[in-house]
């Protein structure tokens, strides 16, 4: 193909991406005034999925850290709202802000430690201070209330029907996924991928690889945070388990089902995960173990994740086209 | 004198890798380190570099001491390094590779709200161009051909605007011919851009076509330090070094 068809084929491709994306508003606009009210609740869980994984693949996607307890984060966000706003009186949209900053700093505290290791050592430490966090929320009553967690948090009343709540989530989740799709096309982003794939090379061009891994564990654990804080009204409740161990475990399979190196992979991972606890859930009590097949032969088959094996298909199709094939 | 060694040690285990090293480089010299394997010369490198501690000895620059200082504290004193085993960002792109190096150089890689593809691109093409790879911005650098990825480390160290720069066997792997023009590259850098240039290499002919002055270290210490013609006429280098004439 010469250049010339490529040049008249750019603008038809460009027509194309914004009819999809004006077909994709309208239909996450009108969704909730066609689905039953259960399947509304879906798609909030599947966005509040989509921002917890996007959060998690900041650290193993972009930076190759593969933290083993991110849901302590999620979980910290989640208390905090329901903290600020039980003790406190606050409004949530107030909570919001001020328990992805109360993230902020837990992750700064935990990152300190967790970011002078990498690999192994690195999925360990994130593990042991996920458990600890565990044991505070589940052993310190008074704050916490324990394994009963705290109950009765809901959604300001603005927000309070099923498609309010869900116009909420989606415009909170799709502004938060817009902030972190810049992060990482911004220099700091870029920085991040040269210490994922080159330690030794990313010092020797000046950079203090420790200081970016802080940095960014607190801008995963903030985005995580804000997840967590949308959680807590969809739910009405947070408990310990929301940020424990098997919680941690969700980010992750999304993650590596949909493709960490695709920026989409977690929301294809997290639309996977989450319909099919729904769906494969209501024939089977052992949805879980279908979700583990379809890791162990995603891992096996798809190294990239779906996200990944989409993107090789798409990029040999274009450039089958560009040479004319 | 823009670098100098005085009496660096550096030992692993009983082994003396580099053994009360001494040298000065000068501003805009262009000096080659030679010695057979195990002389110690990455060694050196590693020291200069901060990625190795010493015993004893220091390394100053541009008269500042900065023995043991972390190695992105050296770059930050614009020493560029480009390394023996080919060291790039394999999945970012060719002009990533530079454009990452140059937001390093500028302190803007904390900078999370710009949008980085669109920052620096002429200072990106311009290093491209230097390094003879602006036909391949867009590949991956991960599928370059192994020569292509030897330039694009000297490239991403050019990036860096390093005053010293160290070049740990630029022409390693490459042919005769790509060799040629790697070394021609390096002379050019050296005289058009004055940068100072300290390589370690391999190839004797090589060598000895370029460079202004040659070290050579044996066992960890220097046993030859000069221009090229007395370095070859050195009884002790044709003896311990090449094992005949050259």
């Amino acid at each position: 193909m010469n250049k010339e068809t490529l040049e008249t084929l750019r603008p038809g491709m460009r027509g194309w991406k914004l009819w999809t994306l004006l077909a994709g508003v309208i239909v996450a606009v009108i969704i909730p005034h066609l689905l039953p009210r259960y399947y509304i609740h879906l798609l909030d869980l599947f966005l509040i999925g989509s921002l917890f994984a996007l959060s998690f693949n900041i650290l193993l996607g972009s930076t190759g850290l593969l933290s083993f307890n991110h849901a302590a984060y999620f979980g910290v966000g989640a208390y905090a709202t329901a903290l600020l706003m039980k003790n406190l009186g606050l409004h949530y949209f107030i909570a919001i802000p001020l328990s992805m900053a109360i993230t902020g700093v837990i992750a700064a505290i935990i990152g300190y430690f967790c970011s002078r290791v990498v690999a192994m050592p690195f999925a360990i430490l994130t593990l042991a201070f996920g458990e600890l966090l565990f044991v505070i929320s589940s052993k310190w009553y008074t704050l916490t209330r324990g394994d009963d967690g705290i109950q009765s948090v809901y959604p300001p009343s603005i927000i309070d029907s099923s498609a309010g709540f869900y116009y909420f989530t989606l415009i909170v989740v799709a502004l938060a996924t817009l902030a972190i799709w810049r992060i990482l096309n911004s220099p700091f982003g870029y920085t991040l991928q040269c210490i994922r794939d080159n330690r030794q090379r990313s010092q020797s061009i000046g950079i203090n690889v420790r200081h970016y891994q802080w940095m960014v564990f607190i801008v995963s654990g903030v985005f995580a945070g804000l997840a967590g804080s949308i959680f807590v009204t969809f739910n009405w409740s947070v408990a310990p388990t929301d940020l424990g161990v098997v919680k941690g475990g969700e980010p992750i399979i999304m993650t590596i089902v949909g493709g960490q190196y695709v920026f989409g992979g977690p929301i294809i991972g997290a639309a996977i995960f989450t319909f099919f606890q729904f769906f494969i859930g209501k024939i089977t009590i052992y949805w879980a173990l279908i979700i583990g097949i379809v890791l162990a032969l995603v891992i096996r088959f798809m190294r990239g994740g779906i996200g990944g094996f989409i993107q090789k298909k798409v990029t040999a199709r274009r450039q089958a086209q560009q040479s004319g094939v | 004198m823009i670098l100098k060694i005085d009496g660096l040690t550096k030992n692993f285990g009983a082994l003396k890798a580099v053994n009360d090293v001494s040298f000065g480089i000068d501003q805009g010299d262009l000096v080659a380190l030679i010695g057979p394997n195990g002389a110690g010369k990455s060694t050196l490198f590693n020291v200069i570099t901060g990625f190795l501690t010493p015993e004893a000895g220091k390394v100053i620059f541009n008269g500042e001491d900065i023995t043991n200082l972390p190695p992105y504290r050296i770059a930050h004193k614009r020493i560029g390094v480009a390394f023996q085993v080919t060291n790039i960002f394999p999945g970012l792109t060719v002009f990533q590779n530079i454009q990452v190096a140059l937001f390093a150089s500028r302190g803007k890689t904390k900078n999370m709200f710009s949008l980085a593809p669109k920052m620096m691109k002429d200072d990106t093409s311009e290093v491209l161009e230097t390094v003879r790879l602006s036909k391949m911005a867009q590949t991956p650098a991960a599928s370059l051909p192994q020569p292509d990825k030897k330039r694009l480390e000297l490239g991403i160290a050019l990036a860096s605007r390093p005053e010293l720069l160290l070049l740990d066997e630029p022409t390693a792997g490459q042919s005769a011919e790509e060799t040629f023009s790697t070394m021609e590259l390096v002379k050019k850098i050296n005289e058009e851009q004055g940068l100072t240039i300290l390589f370690i290499e391999h190839k004797i002919p090589v060598v000895f076509g370029i460079a202004h002055r040659i070290i050579v270290l044996q066992y960890g210490s220097v046993i030859a330090d000069g221009e090229p013609q007395s370095v070859r006429e050195n009884k002790e280098v044709q003896k311990a070094y090449f094992g005949e004439k050259v």
